[in-house]
């Protein structure tokens, strides 16, 4: 019986297995194993071990973009959490009734392609339909212009794509906040503001770590919006991954950059749960 | 909805007051409303003749401890208890005393760098008490913080409570539903049911003296019997003989005539010609340790009796006993 259930349990876990093994391990040894082979100019690549690939991407140009890919994550996930931290503990106050709503619309967004949310950001700010033919009608500016494609557009396209996955991870924190933390800091002379500066952000202070590290990692991997409304000088790592595999033919490299990127993230990943970890 | 309507009580400096009443009775509304945690649609709180009513919370300087608790969980002991002295902007180094001081105050010396979780229940209750009181508020409103407790320690921190307030002085009100706490606390004692106030008065004479049925019942174990009255007799319905009563001037068809439990006397059967007196059978017998508690069937209702433990021996189920209800312990109220 107890043999028969364990033989049971070991086919069904072996079904997550497999499938992990088979779409994830397998290609991650490829790219691995591409990213260190030599490159055939003009052709593909030949099997060897060169950690030259490696080597042109930590030296000058690409390690720019890495850090720039990196700032751009980092700012945008940041711009997430400003805004959607006041937002969100705002909601969790409100009536149920209302607290739904939002989070259908918010759950909405998260409905909507990259692409589209690319492009809608690329009229938004461009010179013919974009918002800055608003500011000419408000008499703000003299004549209508582009703003895109520029960092802010990435980054506003970016905060854009963070801000609900942001939102799902601060919700369910802040709406368990007990009330009672925010009025007993009011009792001790705290104002409405200082409470939530010195009471409700500290307490949460889990769920803003964890919050950022996700929109980090998120916006690591995007690369439509960088792609739609970024200058070349703009684009993340991930859009010049598509570049040296695709439009450059070199394997090698592109599958040097991916190992590099899966590394960034996983640190980041790494060093964020250590520091959740820790007790209070 | 209303949840409080027509309250007017008027607070004495320097007392411990307690609201008392059933669970949604508006005793934690008006706690917040004196608070500031809870708006008004009509009504004025006055403090030391100025009226407060609109000024928030945060600015009216009274110390709360709320039934949560809400000791800060990413502060230190310390940190804590000095959170109100900071937003005063106190010194620091007055801090460092003020923070001392009340800590030796709730009997939690040397505490100042331990972390809320590494409390027990009594010492989060004493650092939440600490905390409230660190600068020195005018008014100390609680708002059931001993409910968590189990009951011995909850005992014990009513009396330290009750102590702390006197050495003190300070203006007190305390919210609970639990009528032994209001009692042996309180100075004075609110009575609230449905959010209107049934009794102010001294717990004593609220206990002697209760204004209708549902204060003689909300109070101890106690007897209440459909009666109406004429010059200090009551006839209870279902029996014909009347009951000498105290209540005085209360004449009317529609009364109860209330007597505590611990005040029925039990008489042998036998004994006979005596005022006051009804007869019944036993129905159930239990024992609270120090009393007993007998439930006795009359023609009037059910009645029940606390007696000494000693008779314990005497009594069985099922046996027929007489009761007598002594005349100063008769008492009448209003069916409200």
């Amino acid at each position: 019986m107890v043999k028969d259930k364990k033989r049971v349990g070991y086919i069904i876990s072996s079904i997550p297995t497999l499938y992990l093994v088979t779409f994830f391990l397998i290609p991650l040894v490829i790219l691995l194993s591409i990213s260190v082979s030599h490159r055939v100019p003009g052709a593909f690549y030949e099997p060897g071990f060169t950690m030259a690939h490696y080597a042109r991407f930590i030296s000058g140009f690409f390690g720019e973009i890495l850090f720039n890919s990196i700032l751009l994550s980092a700012l945008a996930s940041a711009a997430a959490i400003l805004i959607m931290f006041p937002f969100t503990w705002i909601l969790t106050r409100l009536s149920r009734f209302v607290q739904i709503s939002i989070l259908i619309c918010i759950l909405a967004v998260l409905s909507l392609s990259e692409v589209i949310v690319g492009f809608a950001w690329s009229t938004l700010l461009s010179k013919s339909a974009g918002i800055s033919n608003l500011f000419v009608w408000l008499g703000i500016v003299e004549n209508a212009s582009s703003w895109t494609p520029s960092f802010t557009a990435v980054l506003s396209g970016l905060i854009y794509i963070t801000l609900p996955y942001c939102f799902l991870v601060l919700f369910p924190v802040l709406s368990r906040i007990d009330p009672e933390f925010n009025e007993a800091a009011q009792t001790l002379g705290a104002s409405p503001l200082k409470a939530f500066f010195t009471i409700i952000i500290p307490i949460s202070r889990n769920a803003i770590l964890a919050s950022y590290i996700m929109g980090f990692v998120f916006t690591l991997g995007s690369f439509l919006i960088p792609n739609l409304l970024g200058r070349p000088q703009h684009w993340t790592l991930t859009v010049h991954i598509t570049d040296q595999t695709i439009y450059q033919a070199n394997m090698p490299f592109g599958s040097a950059m991916a190992m590099f990127l899966l590394f960034t993230a996983i640190t980041l990943v790494w060093f964020s749960q250590s520091l959740l970890g820790k007790k209070e | 909805m209303k949840a409080l309507d027509n309250i007017s009580l008027n607070i004495p400096s320097g007392s411990f007051t307690c609201l008392l009443g059933p669970s949604g009775c508006g005793k934690t509304t008006l706690l917040r409303i004196i608070a500031g945690l809870e708006t008004t649609v009509e009504g004025t709180i006055i403090l030391n003749g100025k009226d407060i009513t609109s000024l928030p919370t945060h600015e009216r300087g009274f110390g709360v401890v709320f039934q949560s608790l809400a000791l800060f969980p990413h502060l230190s002991i310390f940190d804590n208890i000095a959170y109100g002295l900071r937003t005063k902007k106190t010194p620091k180094s007055e801090q460092d005393e003020r923070v001392k001081e009340l800590l030796q105050l709730v009997k939690l010396p040397g505490f100042e760098n331990r972390l809320v979780h590494q409390l027990s229940g009594g010492q989060k209750q004493r650092v939440a008490i600490a905390r409230a009181l660190a600068f020195k508020p005018n008014l100390f409103l609680l708002d059931e913080p001993l409910s968590a407790l189990d009951a011995k320690l909850r005992e014990e921190m009513q009396i330290e409570l009750k102590e702390i307030q006197q050495k003190l002085g300070i203006t007190t009100i305390l919210v609970t539903h639990d009528q032994r706490e209001a009692m042996s606390m309180g100075d004075l004692m609110v009575v609230m049911k449905d959010g209107i106030v049934k009794q102010v008065g001294q717990p004593g004479q609220v206990y002697r003296k209760p204004n209708d049925s549902f204060v003689a019942e909300f109070l101890g174990t106690t007897n209440l019997f459909s009666c109406s009255a004429k010059a200090n007799k009551a006839w209870l319905k279902g029996n014909t003989e009347p009951f000498s009563v105290s209540t005085k001037n209360l004449d009317g068809n529609d009364l109860m005539l209330f007597i505590r439990a611990e005040d029925v006397d039990i008489l042998s059967s036998n004994k006979s010609d005596i005022e006051n007196t009804i007869l019944g059978s036993i129905s159930f017998i239990r024992d609270l340790g120090n009393q007993i508690e007998i439930i006795v069937t009359t023609s009037v209702g059910i009645c029940k009796v606390l007696a000494s433990s000693k008779k314990r021996e005497q009594l069985k189920i099922g046996e027929r006993i007489k009761l007598r209800f002594p005349s100063d312990s008769c008492g009448l109220v209003s069916n409200g």
